[in-house]
């Protein structure tokens, strides 16, 4: 049986790449940071460097303490409330800032990001098709 | 209305860092505020915190076109981007920034590139 879904954007990203990558937007306050961030749908969180925390004046300890937990070990992080933005969608989230500084990875994953939006992927073309979840289909 | 925008102090005159868009010969009021110095290891909450900051690009199209065409050129590198234009680049991801914010661009766009020899990402 077949299904049709209908989207709102198409952003399409180099498939020669070793990670699928999308433009994502960081705010706290008045203050914001863009970054390149891989898309991760293994990933339950949205992390990001700590560097960008601090760019946007977290004071990163205070925020809620959470292990990562990896195939080989586990990281700690410090979850902020801020505001995510990819290609115009806007979500008030919870982001992990690594603790260490030479993380160097962002990854937009599950919660606040995965979980609020409809996404279709045709890796071999290097594209995905978004819409907000609450969209009509 | 208010415009912040980073200047230059030379030979007694006032030299924008950025294209502001001001008028000739019109007459502006300059409030002087010396900025963070820059051996300060910290920029904590450096990223574009003015009251005249607006939502930046989201999109950010040039700048993900910038870094599938240049991307290789950088590894093991911090890049940042204003558009399809490269401001500043090392290996340093706070030094990269500040540069970026002294060259005048309130939200540049943030990219570490993989060194060529890095092993594929395996999530976590």
């Amino acid at each position: 049986m077949p299904y049709t879904l209908t989207f709102e954007d198409l952003l399409e990203y180099d498939a020669g790449k070793e990670s699928i990558t999308v433009p994502a937007t960081l705010r706290s306050g008045n203050s914001y940071v863009r970054v390149e961030a891989k898309l991760d749908t293994g990933s339950t969180f949205c992390v990001f460097q700590r560097l960008q925390g601090e760019l946007l004046g977290l004071d990163i300890e205070s925020g809620f303490p959470e292990w990562i937990g990896t195939a080989m070990g586990s990281f700690l992080t410090y979850g902020h409330e801020v505001t995510l933005s990819v290609r115009g969608f806007d979500f008030d989230i919870v982001a992990y800032f690594a603790k260490d500084e030479s993380f160097n990875r962002n990854v937009v994953g599950r919660h606040g990001w995965l979980n609020r939006v409809r996404m279709g992927l045709i890796d071999y073309e290097g594209k995905l098709y978004l819409s907000r979840a609450d969209d009509e289909i | 209305m208010t415009t912040v925008i980073e200047a230059i102090y030379e030979n007694g005159v006032f030299k924008p860092l950025v294209e502001a868009g001001f008028k000739e010969r019109h007459r502006y009021k300059v409030i002087v505020e010396e900025p963070a110095t820059e051996g300060e290891a910290r920029i904590n909450g450096d990223a574009g915190n003015d009251e005249a900051n607006e939502k930046p690009d989201t999109y950010s199209i040039r700048e993900m076109e910038w870094l599938s065409k240049h991307r290789h050129e950088y590894p093991g590198q911090h890049v940042a981007l204003d558009g399809d234009h490269l401001v500043s680049h090392g290996a340093d991801g706070r030094e990269v920034y500040r540069q970026a914010r002294a060259a005048g661009v309130k939200v540049p766009f943030m990219a570490y590139i993989e060194p060529a020899d890095a092993l594929p990402f395996g999530g976590w």
